[in-house]
């Protein structure tokens, strides 16, 4: 397994963090109350919302069970009515926090994330 | 400002969520996000390199690489899974034996066919040809060249191929490796239906209470569309499967109706279902009136062997094996009555009670019931037969062309519908199921691709195995093959194939990406270059055509398919391959190249470069000066639109997750035949077989007849081939990635535990398999994933350091000429116990 | 079968059973560039390796890039999967884990169709060996020089630092 013996990170022995976006859908005579009870636990945080019936929301976790837990909790709160994951990274917590580089070729203003056939 | 790691994530996170929720994300997040340039990959679609089931991927580069792919959680068809192989295409082009540069067996500067094999330019690999091409026309005639191409080819490399073999060089001795994989499916929708593939779709799965698979392992073969048949299985209550197979598989796991059955007895069975649907009056009278009429079908047909072969000299049905005649609806319930509940339970050992629940399944008109099959069907002496079969029982209930009922015929490869079938690249076929037998088939051919007429040859050519034959007798002089590896999936290869390509008349020329089977017995290799290295489309087993990007560059000298093609034709001049009489017909097209004639016609040159998406290379239109695959896609798609082939504008395909033809309107087909869901139905008739010309669909009376070779005292086994689910074909991607080579390293010969002891073999043994033709060494395994019954072993073809196609049989279905891989007999010899 | 059509089968099985004889002799093996089989032995047949058994995993085994499904790290010989069992998921569904200690299934698996989690492992991802697979010490005959990203990046980071 040579290509994969070089590779630096071992993640047995590192903790991580998991970056997990969220989507939210509430009753829209909830969303304030839901709302409310999401700003008040530290691991979400609200980003988005269409002021009616969605919410985008990131969870920040340093563990893996807890996402789907999380996801749980969320559905059980009065007046949502799905809760879907959209995105999920794990990073190494020891990285978390490094500096990126940038390169200024790579980036495009319009479009950040380039996928073909998004419209 | 500087970002971390953390907060890069975190936009990315948000600007994901966004756009799936469809809210517009704020424009500090996508910055953020666009400021991680360094971490930024480039996400783009291609549909997946390997099966028929045309599973869409996200291909992720980096500097020139395939770093990751994931399943499209966009596609329709996969819905974000890939299998195993999906997973790992990331890895199929490293392969570190990859062909870079173009090679020529050479002996003191000069080629010759025992020589070493030397580097070459691309220019004088093709001056060697060139030379060779034309010292065969010239010589020979037209029809001493042939080419053996794909159903991995991509559309446009299909198409071009047609064009430059068919109209170029005048010859229709081209044949796709489809031929060994789905021309009985095609010659069945054919006979039955007078158009080709599918009537129904995918979404078919969601809509059924019950699946019957006939003879096909999806668990392995489909695993996606597997996937998809298991959660409604487990999800739906009541919904039923049925398996049917000659050895146990991992698709039993989910079969309610298992049900193993001694080779060829199948048709038995198909017969006996149809019987059971009249004799119990469960027959859709309204349906079959109105939709269907009844024929007899030829008999006796032969086998698709030599024609001096015993078996062929007293097949009175042989020379006319594709012709039927009209009978009753009494005459063939009168037909079918000797298939009996009681004889067809004899002579399989199926118990009664099993067959009965497995025709229920098709008699309950409140059953919506789908069939799938591929290689156990289409791999059959009778396997056209089958596929009509198999029709019969579907339009005798009624149960076709609407949701959840569905005889679906699977394909093996990417683009077997969307290049080997429909671009015409069959010995008797132009695009969109036209016949080079039929006159005005040939003109319609000659008009779209303005060529003079008289072009087309009429003849059709030599078939994938006639070709192996034709090589060896001599009768074929230069032989062209690509994306294909026929030295290793070819049946009888010791009989027939191998001495046809080391036959000191031919000159073999193979198009591959690693040193295969194929390359190894080559005397002229051509590095190409694979998936995405080149823009590309494929269409796969539910019509559904799929284009994606160039995203890498090529390794080293390797060139697409289709720059070989195009650059080759430039080679020839009119006057050097097309006879007097058409070049006096047509003063204007003397003294020109096949370059301008075929591909510079005005027409597959009419779009610029300017209109490519400059964000992505397309080294075949740079090196041609114009768009070629949009010139090629949209002169191809002049054959179907408006009879009932529609392909959409070029553009809106690079667009889309892939469209089912006939796109009418901008809209995609689900469900043929069918008013409401097709628009080339008539109003009022509800359903309509238009490719009949009396609108409706056959229903065939055919028997049971024999299989070519059965074991015997001196060959006392059945040997059954086939594949694996880590492995694709004959493994020439897959063998290269390391966690599928680990996965199964070795084919293996699956067989019985009591045969094995009964043999004197035990677990890990060492063993030959023996035919009349050719032999194999390989290693016996009695608790695999295959599990044959007694007196049946199976060994997969993926392994090109054992070759089972030395033993097998080169014994063909006589109207599809495909081969059957499922049937010979074989003795088994001990070489050491373990 | 009559007499006649006995004697010709008969003459045609000499015919291929020569044919068997002659074909190596004919036609010597030219040689061939090396892949997955060694160039120039088309018409050899070689002897087969022994059985290669799935092995347990020594360490943890890194995937190749974040979407690749992890291999299986240990054997599953008799393992039952069915649609009444699931040996897999015995140990690694999320309600077992507890108990088993065992790695649980990704969150994505309890994803349907139209991406609503469900309360428990999706069906459509519940035949687990459609995408992981066990590992053998078998070596492959040629390597692969696929390059993990991290590594790209790395290359990327030391060229801009220079």
């Amino acid at each position: 397994m040579s290509e994969q013996s070089t590779n630096f990170r071992n993640p047995t022995a590192a903790p991580s963090l998991h970056i997990v976006s969220l989507i939210v859908h509430v009753r829209p005579q909830k969303l304030a109350v839901v709302s409310r009870w999401i700003d008040d636990r530290a691991e979400l945080q609200i980003h988005l919302g269409n002021g009616e019936s969605k919410l985008v929301v990131v969870l920040e976790t340093r563990d893996h069970f807890q996402v789907n837990e999380t996801i749980e909790t969320i559905k059980d709160q009065p007046g949502v009515l799905n809760v879907v994951m959209v995105y999920h990274e794990e990073l190494a917590l020891a990285d978390a926090d490094d500096v990126l580089v940038e390169i200024p070729e790579a980036r495009s203003p319009e479009q950040p994330i380039k996928i073909v056939g998004d419209r | 400002m500087a970002i971390t790691r953390r907060e890069f994530s975190t936009a990315s996170a948000v600007v994901a969520a966004a756009t799936a929720a469809g809210l517009a994300a704020p424009a500090a997040a996508q910055n953020l996000v666009s400021r991680g340039g360094a971490n930024v990959l480039q996400w783009n679609k291609a549909p997946c390199r390997f099966c028929g089931t045309g599973c869409s991927v996200m291909v992720a580069t980096k500097d020139n690489r395939v770093v990751a792919t994931h399943g499209d959680i966009k596609a329709e068809v996969n819905r974000g899974l890939n299998c195993v192989k999906g997973y790992f295409l990331s890895k199929i082009m490293y392969g570190s034996d990859r062909l870079t540069k173009p090679m020529l067996r050479m002996t003191n500067g000069k080629y010759d066919k025992n020589g070493n094999f030397v580097e070459v330019s691309w220019d004088q690999a093709f001056d060697v040809m060139e030379q060779k091409f034309k010292q065969a026309i010239a010589n020979h005639g037209p029809d001493a060249v042939a080419m053996f191409g794909s159903g991995q080819w991509t559309v446009w490399e299909g198409y071009a191929a047609s064009k430059l073999m068919k109209a170029g060089f005048r010859t229709n001795n081209l044949d796709p490796n489809a031929r060994h994989c789905m021309a009985s499916a095609a010659f069945g929708f054919m006979r039955t239906f007078g158009i080709d593939e599918p009537m129904g779709c995918y979404d078919d799965i969601e809509h059924a209470d019950a699946f019957v698979l006939w003879g096909s392992n999806m668990a392995e073969m489909h695993p996606i569309l597997w996937s998809r048949v298991t959660d409604r299985r487990l999800s739906h209550p009541g919904c039923k499967v049925a398996v049917l197979s000659t050895y146990d598989h991992r698709s039993f796991e989910l079969a309610d109706i298992p049900i193993i059955f001694p080779p060829q007895s199948d048709l038995l069975i198909l017969n006996f279902i149809a019987n059971y649907i009249i004799q119990n009056n469960r027959v859709n009278t309204g349906f079959v009136k109105k939709h269907t009429r009844f024929v007899r079908g030829e008999t006796n047909i032969g086998y698709g062997l030599r024609d001096e072969h015993p078996l062929e000299q007293n097949a009175s049905g042989r020379a006319q094996a594709n012709t039927w005649s009209d009978m009753s609806f009494e005459e063939y319930a009168e037909f079918l009555k000797p298939y009996s509940l009681q004889r067809v339970s004899k002579d399989t050992g199926i118990p009664r009670k099993r067959l009965n629940a497995l025709a229920e399944l098709y008699a309950d008109p409140k059953t919506r019931v789908m069939s799938f099959w591929t290689m156990g069907f289409n791999q059959h002496t009778r396997g056209v037969w089958a596929n009509n079969m198999i029709y019969n029982i579907h339009l005798l209930t009624g149960k076709i062309s609407s949701p959840g009922n569905s005889p679906f015929s699977l394909t093996g490869q990417p683009s077997a519908c969307g290049t080997a079938r429909e671009v015409g690249t069959f010995s008797h076929r132009l695009p969109a199921d036209l016949l080079v037998a039929n006159p005005q088939h040939r003109a319609t051919a000659e008009k779209i691709w303005r060529l003079p007429a008289g072009t087309v040859p009429e003849k059709p050519g030599f078939d994938a195995v006639a070709q192996s034959r034709a090589l060896k007798d001599g009768k074929l002089k230069v032989y062209w093959t690509q994306t294909t590896n026929n030295a290793q999936a070819g049946p009888n290869l010791m009989g027939e194939l191998l001495p046809g390509w080391r036959n000191p008349d031919t000159f073999i020329i193979v198009s591959d990406v690693y040193p295969t089977t194929s390359v190894q017995a080559a005397d002229l290799i051509l590095p190409s270059a694979m998936w995405v290295e080149k823009e590309g489309a494929y269409g796969n087993a539910e019509r559904r055509t799929q284009f994606w990007r160039q995203l890498v560059k090529a390794p080293g000298e390797s060139k697409s398919d289709l720059w070989q093609l195009v650059e080759f034709s430039k080679r020839f001049k009119t006057d050097e391959v097309w006879p007097e009489r058409l070049l006096n017909q047509a003063k204007d097209f003397r003294g020109k190249t096949l370059y301008e004639v075929l591909f510079a016609n005005g027409q597959a040159n009419r779009f610029a470069n300017t209109e490519r998406d400059s964000n992505f290379a397309n080294d075949e239109s740079d090196a041609f000066g114009f768009y070629l695959q949009k010139g090629l896609f949209e002169e191809y798609a002049a054959f179907g639109r408006g009879h009932g082939h529609d392909l959409a504008p070029f553009d809106l395909y690079h667009k889309v997750r892939g469209l089912r033809w006939p796109v009418v309107n901008g809209r995609e087909t689900r469900w043929r035949f069918r008013e409401g869901y097709d628009p080339y139905v008539k109003k009022g008739t509800g359903v309509q077989f238009y490719g009949n010309e009396d609108g409706r669909a056959r229903i065939f009376a055919l028997p049971y007849e024999p299989p070519a070779e059965s074991p015997d005292s001196e060959y006392p086994f059945w040997l059954c081939t086939g594949r694996v689910l880590e492995h694709w074909h004959t493994g020439s991607m897959t063998q290269r990635v390391p966690e599928l080579f680990r996965a199964v390293p070795f084919a293996l010969v699956y067989m019985h535990p009591d045969d094995a002891q009964a043999q004197g073999f035990r677990r890990g043994s060492e063993i030959r398999i023996i035919s009349r033709r050719g032999d194999m060494i390989g290693r016996v395994e009695t608790r695999g994933r295959a599990r044959p019954p007694k007196g049946l072993i199976y060994v997969p073809f993926f392994d090109a350091q054992r070759l089972i196609n030395k033993v097998t049989l080169d014994a063909t279905d006589p109207i599809s000429r495909q081969t059957d891989f499922k049937k010979c007999a074989v003795k088994l010899e001990l070489i050491s116990l373990a | 079968m009559n007499g006649r059509q006995v004697f010709s089968l008969a003459a045609a099985l000499i015919v291929l059973a020569c044919g068997l004889v002659t074909v190596a002799e004919q036609f010597p093996d030219a040689p061939g560039p090396d892949g997955i089989r060694k160039g120039g032995t088309l018409f050899e047949e070689q002897s087969a390796p022994p059985l290669a058994d799935p092995v347990n995993a020594q360490g943890k085994r890194v995937r190749a890039y974040p979407e690749q499904p992890p291999t299986i790290p240990h054997t599953i010989r008799d393992y039952q999967i069915d649609k009444n069992v699931n040996r897999c998921l015995e140990c690694h569904n999320r309600i077992q884990t507890g108990v088993s200690g065992a790695p649980m299934i990704s969150i994505t698996h309890f994803m349907d169709r139209d991406f609503q989690v469900l309360a428990d492992v999706a069906p459509r991802r519940y035949f687990c060996l459609q995408c992981h697979v066990p590992q053998t010490n078998a070596q492959p005959p040629v390597g692969n020089s696929f390059k993990d990203v991290d590594i790209l990046l790395r290359n990327r980071k030391q060229q801009s630092a220079q």
